[in-house]
């Protein structure tokens, strides 16, 4: 059964919004998530300086204060901190415009959700700063943390549950007084995603709690280094595919409205979000494509269900262009690219999330790069695998989160962005996207030369053909010192805005479905369906590879401090 | 616009078309996604090339 998407109750909700404006309690809320979020940035950004100018051969780290140990904080800040607070606090506030607010119990989770990830961050920064926690964001064995590590990952992982939990209740009654009514779009993208954020920390949670803990407090001697790497994979693979469908909610719901358009074909936008949530955790088994251990057979379907994931992506970019020329020819763009000149390209809000969807296609190019069995052979674990995730996440994701700050933070300051401040945001556009060019650039390149990742300054002896790799290196550092410069003028543009800035009322920019297209069937809301499908996928992809590496277990692994 | 010249009426029509015409035209469209899909063949034309070559 075909019902149209809702225009009345979306209009009703708009006019709700206006009348009573920011709901003050759900906006401190989300404020305090994204304050979180860009103080993780500050401190992530400088890590990485000192990392990208460690590794330039310019700047030696002082003798207690490990390369490792910066690793370690510098990706768990970014990946894990920032990353997660920014994707709450926006689908939050989004829950919050378009579903009528939260409901007190809901709220009150949040701040459960909030202080639970807080306590569990604080218990996994005080070993990381003991310099016993060395293990870097992908904290696999066999090296192994100082227990109060995994114990602070429990906390995190609660809080993200809980979170996950608040977001369900409040779509779930939103649901029911609205029978037969689709899901406010950004609703709906909330739902995916938090979907997905329950599905990877369950691998985790069973990672951590059953195995790692166990092992590092000493109650058993070792630990089957297989099963462990899988459980992590789905969850780190995932993760960072959950920041990337936040930012692609963005794009498709809130960058029409900014440059003046409709949002383009509401179905394939829902069919995209459901395809990501069933097919995403299985993309994680890419990640061991050279491990040992793991049949063929199995490594060849993988290469498959991780490609899957390209095929949502290659929708998006299709339906991107499609906004972008109709709203560009509307606004009198003529000829065959003529549109392009009209999109509103001195707009911070629409600016930075170009160029990270932009970004997105040599980073989905080599996406497919590490999925495929043979090409992978050649970059895995070198230096193209970083400049890989820096270009998704630096580029694509963290740039359209600045994009989203740049109304969001004022909408919820009840504030505005002046002139002056969508200057700065240009500027600092700008910067970081020549750093994160210069920089991923140069992680490519050097990774193709056989450059590996994950190893702290080196010139190997003054080897001959590894020296060949230190220009590309000094970029890395040049192009770190220009990203540090942009998160420094991000986060007070962040800041200002939320305390600062004129008094005001800032538009939540959801663009309504282009007028007069063919209504939505309702089966997209059948997410019990679509969860159970989820699963399904899940099961094919893992119960074969995993009974076989309990089955057939190597030798188990005590565990190591490498460093 | 409304007019009752008949004439005028067939011209704003015709205006109209093409102006609808114009604006659901999909050749940057396809010209783009075309761009992405030249990006990722050449990606995995190179690296399938550095593959052959290290084999």
């Amino acid at each position: 059964m075909a019902i149209p998407y809702n225009r009345k109750t979306s209009a009703i909700n708009e006019k709700t919004n206006k009348v009573l404006g920011v709901n003050l309690d759900d906006a401190r809320i989300s404020k305090s998530y994204l304050s979180v979020a860009f103080i993780a940035l500050l401190l992530g950004g400088l890590l990485g300086l000192l990392q990208g100018l460690n590794r330039a051969g310019v700047l030696e780290l002082p003798v207690w204060l490990n390369y490792y140990q910066v690793l370690t904080a510098h990706g768990l800040l970014l990946v894990v901190v920032m990353s997660a607070f920014l994707t709450i606090g926006y689908f939050y506030a989004g829950l919050s415009h378009t579903l009528g607010g939260l409901l007190p119990k809901v709220r009150k989770i949040a701040w459960t959700g909030f202080w639970m990830k807080i306590f569990g961050f604080v218990l996994v920064v005080i070993p990381i700063l003991m310099n016993e926690a060395s293990v870097m964001y992908t904290f696999y064995p066999p090296m192994a943390a100082h227990p109060l590590f995994y114990f602070g990952l429990v906390f995190i992982v609660l809080g993200v549950w809980a979170l996950s939990i608040g977001a369900f209740i409040n779509v779930a009654h939103w649901r029911k007084n609205h029978k037969g009514q689709h899901l406010p779009i950004l609703a709906f993208f909330a739902t995916g995603v938090f979907v997905l954020l329950v599905g990877a920390t369950a691998f985790v949670a069973v990672e951590v709690l059953f195995m790692i803990i166990p092992w590092t407090l000493g109650w058993v001697d070792t630990i089957n280094v297989m099963v462990a790497r899988t459980l992590f994979w789905a969850f780190g693979h995932t993760a960072v595919n959950i920041w990337y469908l936040t930012a692609v909610s963005a794009w498709y719901v809130i960058i029409p409205k900014v440059i003046g358009g409709f949002r383009w074909n509401d179905y394939l936008t829902r069919v995209v979000v459901i395809a990501l949530v069933i097919m995403n955790i299985t993309g994680g088994f890419h990640h061991q494509i050279i491990d040992p251990g793991i049949s063929l057979p199995i490594k060849f379907m993988h290469v498959f269900m991780s490609l899957a994931i390209g095929f949502p992506s290659l929708m998006t970019a299709y339906a991107m262009f499609r906004v972008f020329e109709r709203t560009g020819r509307r606004k009198g763009g003529k000829g065959a690219l003529g549109w392009f000149k009209k999109l509103p390209w001195g707009d911070v809000r629409f600016l930075a999330p170009f160029i990270a969807m932009a970004a997105f296609i040599p980073a989905g190019a080599g996406g497919i790069v590490q999925s495929t069995n043979q090409l992978d052979q050649v970059v895995h674990n070198t230096m193209w695998v970083v400049g890989h995730f820096h270009l998704t996440l630096g580029m694509t994701v963290v740039m359209t989160f600045f994009g989203i700050s740049y109304w969001l933070v004022p909408h919820l300051s009840q504030r505005v962005l002046t002139p002056a401040m969508n200057k700065l945001g240009v500027v600092q556009t700008v910067i970081w996207t020549i750093g994160m060019i210069i920089m991923s650039f140069s992680m490519h390149t050097a990774g193709l030369f056989g450059s590996p990742r994950r190893t702290s300054f080196t010139t190997y002896g003054d080897f001959s053909a590894t020296l060949g790799w230190d220009p590309y290196m000094a970029a890395v550092g040049i192009g770190a010192t220009l990203l540090l410069i942009a998160v420094i003028l991000q986060v007070y543009a962040v800041f200002n805005m939320m305390f600062f800035a004129p008094k005001g009322e800032t538009e939540f920019p959801i663009a309504e479905v282009e007028p007069g297209e063919t209504p939505t069937p309702y089966m997209t809301e059948r997410w019990g369906v679509w969860v159970v499908v989820m699963l399904v996928v899940i099961a094919m992809a893992y119960v074969l590879p995993l009974t076989d590496m309990i089955v057939n277990a190597p030798p188990g692994s005590p565990p190591f401090k490498t460093w | 616009m409304k007019t009752t010249n008949v004439n005028t009426q067939n011209e704003i029509q015709n205006e109209n078309e093409i102006a609808t015409a114009h604006e659901t035209s999909k050749v940057g469209t396809w010209i783009s996604v075309g761009v992405v899909a030249a990006v990722i063949l050449l990606t995995y034309f190179v690296l399938f090339g550095l593959y052959m070559d290290r084999v």
